[in-house]
């Protein structure tokens, strides 16, 4: 029954264009290049893409600190502290940054897993803390997803998001982003700049209902992944 | 006193959004043109929208943006030439991410299909980000009708929604409301305190709709691409809320025209470089989402269900006529209303549709009629700069010009035969040209009578001064400054 439903539903359409079933179609042919940033030749690859990184997402409104891979517990933690910040919700991914969590207790901050009960993620926590798998230089985002280490939540209720990032994972373009069909997160989301709208009057205003705050530390090295741990 | 579930209503006492019976964009236009608060709000937003977007694609692009707009255009026009196709495609990698596909062939079928969903879920709070198909279909009193609040959560719409209004742009849904009137309703409907500051309004809606978000056992949104090679859904927001209805809740419905699909990947990236700068003049919107099925077994959070109601609604019908296939591949920036001169003094609810400016004067008598809109076709000069301006290159004059021979079956009055005849003797040759434009300078300034414009012009003129004036022409013509200045003249 469901089939035949959609036969017609298919029919129908196939009748407009003039088609028949299964009817092969030519791939497209086109310079998908063409919206590629023109970037200045350089030797070093990896600093260009930093560069326009950085560029790019402070001009949507994002903020970012750069340090070394071993700097990140501490550069996590001064930011922190001068935020006045004092609870966080860490989702299991950022865990494996070993040190990190240790450092946030000393300095009294409370960290909660992605356990935390609903009352407190939107009551109590003041930052979500996650890790990104990827950055595009181009448009100057950080990509998050909601998966088996990640909660959708964590970078979406707290009024502020702090997102780790490795300098090695930053590419060119979305273009170079590589998108594996077999294990695609059920939600992968860029985020290029905090919530925000201009409803009103055409007044921009930050943090409507996502974080109003985008902190990126972005550090130099590779990122500890749970494959490469086991 | 006004029954709850009827829709709200404009300064004809119709229904703002899709009147009943036949529609005629003047009369409200008109209204419309004399409100100087509307005015000035819509003239400010629009030139400021329009201009970011030249500036930014100029910017990223420089001299290649129009070689890019048609790139667009191809990947689009090639989607919607193999629909079909790409529909399959989708529809089998969805299913296989565990997305659960509904077809509706039209508005009835749509809703019937949503409320079933929210029926069986024993939905009572349904939280909704914008999307124009839910407007186009009324999904929302149908929802309400069976018990289940509907809150909308987009800022915008959220405002619209508290204040009984409806949304007059694609992307800035309440461009035609001022702060004062924000400020009055959550007085009157959600017991704030007064406030004219958009900061503090932003932060009533936050908090009321925190609140709301928690609570909710329905998510709805839109969608703005399909993606076929993944079966994925793909979500452009900017404030979050999108986010939210889509993560929150249990379970989540997408409700989606079938013309939103893209073959691969790297056709929604290029679309993506082109969408938000066209539409804010941002390079990406803050959040784009890819959304591949409900939560997956080991996932932290995410819906359980996700469904996606694909919906026809008389798009196959745009599909099966050549002449207007095209307009299928928007992908609703709303850049086309922004650089349109008209949009810009008629205004959104003028258009008494969800699609409004040129795309609207096209789509909207292909979707619901002609013969429902007959006006929507004329309302456009033919400028030309909704198609500059358009992301996929859709060729909007040639669509408005088709869409009024359509209208048009009948030769022109007598009177119109004998102007084009004339016209046809004036442009033969230069020196009738040159008659031409010196007798039609002086008889404009004979009926301007003194004033800079030409506001009513006498017997069968008339009609066409009632909607617009004209400014007149120069004393001297071009061609005699010209020679005056010593320029050559063939």
């Amino acid at each position: 029954m469901k089939g035949t439903a959609r036969n017609i539903f298919l029919d129908r359409i196939r009748a407009a264009l003039g088609r028949s079933p299964g009817q092969s179609v030519e791939p497209l042919v086109v310079d998908y290049d063409m919206v590629r940033p023109s970037l200045p030749e350089s030797a070093d690859v990896r600093e260009k893409l930093r560069a326009l990184f950085i560029d790019r997402a402070v001009a949507v409104g994002m903020k970012v600190l750069t340090c070394q891979r071993a700097e990140v517990a501490q550069v996590v933690v001064n930011f922190l502290t001068e935020a006045a910040i004092t609870s966080v919700q860490i989702s299991s991914d950022p865990i494996i940054e070993q040190d990190l969590v240790e450092k946030m207790i000393e300095a009294s901050i409370r960290v909660a897993g992605e356990e935390v009960e609903l009352d407190v993620l939107y009551q109590e926590i003041e930052c979500g803390i996650t890790m990104a798998k990827a950055a595009v230089a181009s448009t100057g985002s950080v990509v998050v997803t909601g998966s088996d280490q990640e909660s959708r939540l964590t970078s979406l209720v707290p009024p502020n998001h702090l997102v780790l990032l490795s300098d090695s994972h930053i590419v060119e373009d979305l273009l170079d982003l590589t998108i594996s069909l077999e294990d695609l997160p059920s939600c992968m989301t860029l985020v290029t700049g905090p919530s925000k709208t201009a409803d009103i009057e055409g007044v921009l205003i930050t943090g409507v209902h996502g974080p109003g705050r985008v902190q990126i530390v972005l550090f130099h090295g590779e990122s500890a992944t749970p494959s490469e741990n086991s | 006193m006004k029954d709850p579930a009827a829709p709200p209503t404009s300064v004809d006492g119709e229904p703002i959004l899709f009147p009943r019976g036949v529609h005629d964009i003047r009369p409200r236009a008109q209204r419309f043109l004399e409100d100087e608060s509307l005015q000035s709000a819509v003239r400010e937003a629009t030139t400021l929208k329009d201009k970011a977007r030249r500036d930014v694609l100029k910017e990223a692009f420089g001299d290649d943006v129009d070689q890019i707009r048609s790139i667009a255009g191809e990947i689009k026009r090639h989607t919607i030439d193999h629909l079909d196709h790409y529909i399959e495609t989708w529809i089998e990698r969805a299913e296989a991410a565990g997305t659960r596909v509904h077809l509706a062939s039209d508005h009835q079928e749509a809703n019937r299909i949503v409320v079933e969903i929210a029926r069986e879920k024993n939905a009572k709070l349904c939280v909704k980000s914008k999307s124009m198909v839910t407007e186009e279909i009324h999904l929302l009193p149908q929802l309400e009708a069976a018990g289940v609040e509907t809150v909308e959560t987009d800022l915008g719409e959220f405002i619209i929604q508290v204040d009984d209004d409806a949304p007059s742009h694609i992307v800035m849904p309440m461009i035609h409301k001022d702060r004062k009137s924000v400020a009055r309703a959550f007085v009157r409907e959600l017991g704030a305190e007064y406030t004219e500051e958009p900061e503090q309004l932003t932060r009533i809606a936050r908090e009321h709709l925190r609140e709301k978000y928690r609570r909710a056992d329905l998510g709805i949104s839109g969608g703005n691409f399909l993606v076929a090679e993944s079966g994925s859904l793909v979500l452009c927001t900017n404030e979050g809320n999108g986010r939210f209805c889509t993560s929150a809740p249990p379970t989540h419905i997408a409700v989606v025209g079938i013309e939103k699909l893209v073959p691969a990947f790297k056709d929604l990236w290029f679309l993506l470089h082109l969408l938000a700068r066209s539409a804010t003049g941002q390079p990406l919107t803050c959040y784009t989402q890819v959304l591949t099925g409900p939560r997956r077994q080991d996932d932290l959070d995410g819906p359980e269900e996700m469904h996606v109601v694909l919906v026809d609604a008389g798009r196959t019908r745009i599909l099966a006529d050549p002449q207007f296939r095209e307009s299928l591949g928007c992908i609703r920036c709303g850049a086309c209303l922004n650089a349109c001169p008209v949009y810009r003094k008629a205004t959104g609810h003028a258009y008494g549709s969800v699609y409004s400016g040129p795309i609207g004067a096209v789509i909207t008598p292909l979707l619901q009629g002609l013969d429902r809109n007959p006006t929507l076709p004329e309302a456009s000069s033919l400028c030309g700069a909704c198609f500059e301006a358009c992301p996929v290159n859709i060729d909007l004059p040639r669509m408005l010009v088709a869409l009024r021979r359509k209208t048009r079956k009948r030769r022109g009055t007598l009177g119109e035969r004998i102007a084009l005849w004339g016209m046809g003797i004036a442009f033969s040759s230069e020196r009738y040209y040159r008659l031409a434009a010196s007798i039609h300078g002086y008889l404009l300034r004979c009926f301007a009578g003194g004033s800079d414009r030409l506001r009513s012009a006498p017997g069968p003129l008339s009609g066409w001064t009632r909607d617009r004036d004209l400014i007149l022409p120069e004393r001297r013509s071009f061609r005699k400054r010209w020679r005056d200045r010593g320029g050559a003249i063939r």
